[in-house]
């Protein structure tokens, strides 16, 4: 149900209120309160008279409130009319605690600000730790009591057989400008690209020698089928870089904007650059900013300061950008197709030369990053699209490809079956076999 | 030490020092109201909670500086508030249709926020509903904000067949019984809003 807040009729009415106000003095003289406090004294007076709990002397105090101006009498009559205080109560339900939640500690953690307490994380996992161990040792029970008998019924013996893909993680390779390729940690989650390239614990990549060698040269940070990898461009820009997945940027932005190239999923926290004269930071107000380029195939976003998400895997037939905060301008190849620019909760789906702009919940789009799936009435083929890039499998429809859409929201690191769970509520059969995920 | 837990001096105290849990409190505490407040100026729910997410990220950085939980309610609102309108006057350059959410905003000194006021009526009226009886409050919230037919509910809630023809006066009934139990007869209008669905 889509419930306006604000109609237009309440907001007109409201707009007027640009006056000035003559002092709340009576009220300020019988309660002595101060400004806040008054305001939420207010809002008990007008709370209390909805529920008709309201003291004589209340009402004397709310009276003359009401009485102080019009404005306030017609803001306490939209209250007054249920279907309209039934309406504000909806949205007021409606917000997502969880989400803003999330939002809320991911934005901690991208500032430093949460550390990690390993002791209770651990002791938070022991349960569950304990489970899985228990159910593994029943597992390998029960495979090795069947072991010998009859072949059991195909999808069963698969779940015993370990037929599961575990989940992607952290893997990427760095590839320098004179061709030589870099397995980066996996016990890391990202690199920065300074004057040296360091894991994020401040270790260094390459040894000393290679360093002086990448200056001013094109870098490329893949990521396979199954990995993720985060980088932290030399502007301080931060590109968390999804599954299957490249961005080419250079070791150095020298000269008038920053480029990058971007094949696959990214998001992107992008910092705000300035020209600085004989590389002194100055901070003058007609100081230009660098704008900072991301081109894929077939558009290139412009961007001036802003966190965005973009998908732009060269299999599918749509470019998605989603913007999560700022601005940023959308130019596509195509030069009959005009430029559009974006707001925040607004995302661009580029179809060969097509370009539409709509209001999305971003949620799903950039869940990735916090490490998750989140389907909202997805499309089964793009889900298993995810699938297939996180799981690095191959999905092969035996009959016709499902048209159902699904809803759901999962941690990433379980294995594949885990995901599949989600398949479960519905008629749709499935079995793994090797690196094929197979739907009959 | 009485129940500290409920003292709002011991969560000030906790939130100065910067334990996480006193941040949840004070999250619980504020996080409707801010993002219905936000939504005032705001054009979407996305938009709004990601300000609101910021604020109180800001919040949590300067916690230390707090003494007392008024004042960090203050300055949540605050923040929000001005947070809200430069990103709002941001985009009123590309959307000018978004100018009509901007009321009673550009204040000065002395000039009710409606907007703020709002927030804290509804703060307060919902925290009623929060306060119900477990059972009275989940008919409550699915008659009233999921718009969940009776039959529905009485599937939901595992009601017998027999009560299902009059699932509604019944949900009504037990709202209002309970409510007298618990001695809040005031909550009658609760009810009128229900019977109006």
């Amino acid at each position: 149900m889509a419930v306006l807040f604000a109609d237009a009729a309440i907001g007109k009415k409201r707009y007027i209120f640009l006056g000035v106000l003559r002092g709340l003095s009576f009220l300020l003289s019988t309660t002595g309160l101060n400004m806040p406090k008054q305001r939420h004294y207010i809002a008990y007076l007008i709370a209390q008279s909805l529920r008709q709990a309201l003291s004589s002397e209340e009402q004397v105090v709310l009276n003359a409130w009401l009485d102080e101006r019009p404005e306030n009498r017609a803001f306490f009559d939209t209250l007054e009319d249920t279907e309209n205080l039934r309406q504000k109560l909806q949205v007021f339900h409606e917000v997502d605690r969880k989400r803003l939640w999330e939002i809320t500690q991911a934005k901690m953690a991208d500032r430093g600000m949460v550390k990690d307490r390993p002791s209770r994380k651990l002791r938070f996992w022991l349960p569950y730790a304990a489970a899985v161990i228990l159910i593994a040792l029943i597992g390998t029970w029960i495979y090795s009591s069947v072991g010998d008998g009859q072949p059991m019924e195909s999808d069963r013996v698969s779940l015993l057989s370990h037929a599961d893909v575990p989940p992607g993680g952290s893997r990427a390779t760095l590839t320098l400008a004179d061709g030589r390729t870099i397995d980066l940690s996996e016990a890391q989650t990202g690199i920065i690209v300074g004057d040296e390239i360091t894991y994020l614990d401040g270790n260094s990549v390459l040894d000393d020698q290679v360093n002086e060698e990448i200056s001013e040269h094109s870098l490329t940070l893949t990521t396979p089928k199954g990995g993720t990898y985060q980088v932290t461009l030399p502007d301080g820009t931060k590109v968390w870089l999804n599954a299957a997945s490249t961005l080419k940027y250079p070791s150095r932005f020298a000269g008038k904007e920053r480029v990058v190239e971007l094949d696959g999923e990214a998001y992107f926290d992008v910092t705000q650059m300035r020209k600085t004269a004989n590389s002194q930071i100055r901070k003058s107000a007609n100081s230009q900013r660098i704008p900072f380029k991301v081109v894929s195939n077939g558009q290139t976003v412009e961007v001036l300061g802003t966190q965005f998400n973009i998908e732009a895997y060269g299999g599918e037939s749509e470019i998605k950008t989603t913007l999560v905060k700022g601005a940023v301008r959308i130019v596509p190849e195509a030069a009959s197709q005009p430029a559009v620019t974006l707001s925040p909760g607004q995302q661009s789906r580029l179809a060969g030369e097509n370009i539409v702009v709509n209001d999305v919940d971003i949620e799903p789009y950039v869940a990735w990053k916090l490490n998750m799936f989140h389907f909202k009435h997805t499309p089964f083929a793009e889900m298993m699209h995810q699938i297939e890039r996180w799981y690095d499998v191959d999905v092969v429809y035996n009959s016709r490809i499902p048209q159902e859409t699904f809803s759901g929201r999962m941690k990433r690191n379980v294995s594949l079956l885990g995901v599949l769970k989600l398949l479960k509520a519905s008629e749709i059969k499935f079995r793994i076999e090797g690196r094929q995920l197979i739907i009959d | 030490m009485d129940n500290p837990s409920n003292s709002s001096a011991y969560w000030a105290s906790e939130f100065r020092k910067g334990n996480p849990k006193a941040f949840a409190y004070v999250f619980e505490l504020h996080y409707r109201p801010l993002c219905y407040y936000a939504r005032t100026i705001l054009a979407n729910q996305a938009e709004a909670e990601d300000a609101v997410s910021e604020v109180l990220v800001c919040l949590w950085e300067k916690a230390a500086h707090f003494d007392n939980l008024n004042s960090v309610k203050g300055f949540l609102y605050i923040s929000t508030k001005n947070l809200c309108l430069d990103r709002l006057k941001q985009q009123k350059r590309q959307h000018t249709s978004l100018h009509d959410y901007l009321y009673a905003v550009d204040t000065g000194e002395g000039i009710e926020d409606f907007g703020m006021l709002e927030s804290e009526i509804l703060a307060q009226v919902y925290e009623e509903i929060e306060r119900l009886p477990a059972k009275a409050r989940e008919i409550f919230k699915l008659i009233f904000f999921h718009g969940s037919k009776t039959d529905e509910v009485a599937i939901k809630l595992g009601i017998s067949v027999k009560t299902v023809r009059n699932q509604k006066s019944r949900a009504i009934q037990l709202l209002q019984t309970a409510l007298l139990r618990k001695g809040l007869p005031a909550f009658s209008w609760l009810c009128c809003l229900l019977m109006q669905r």
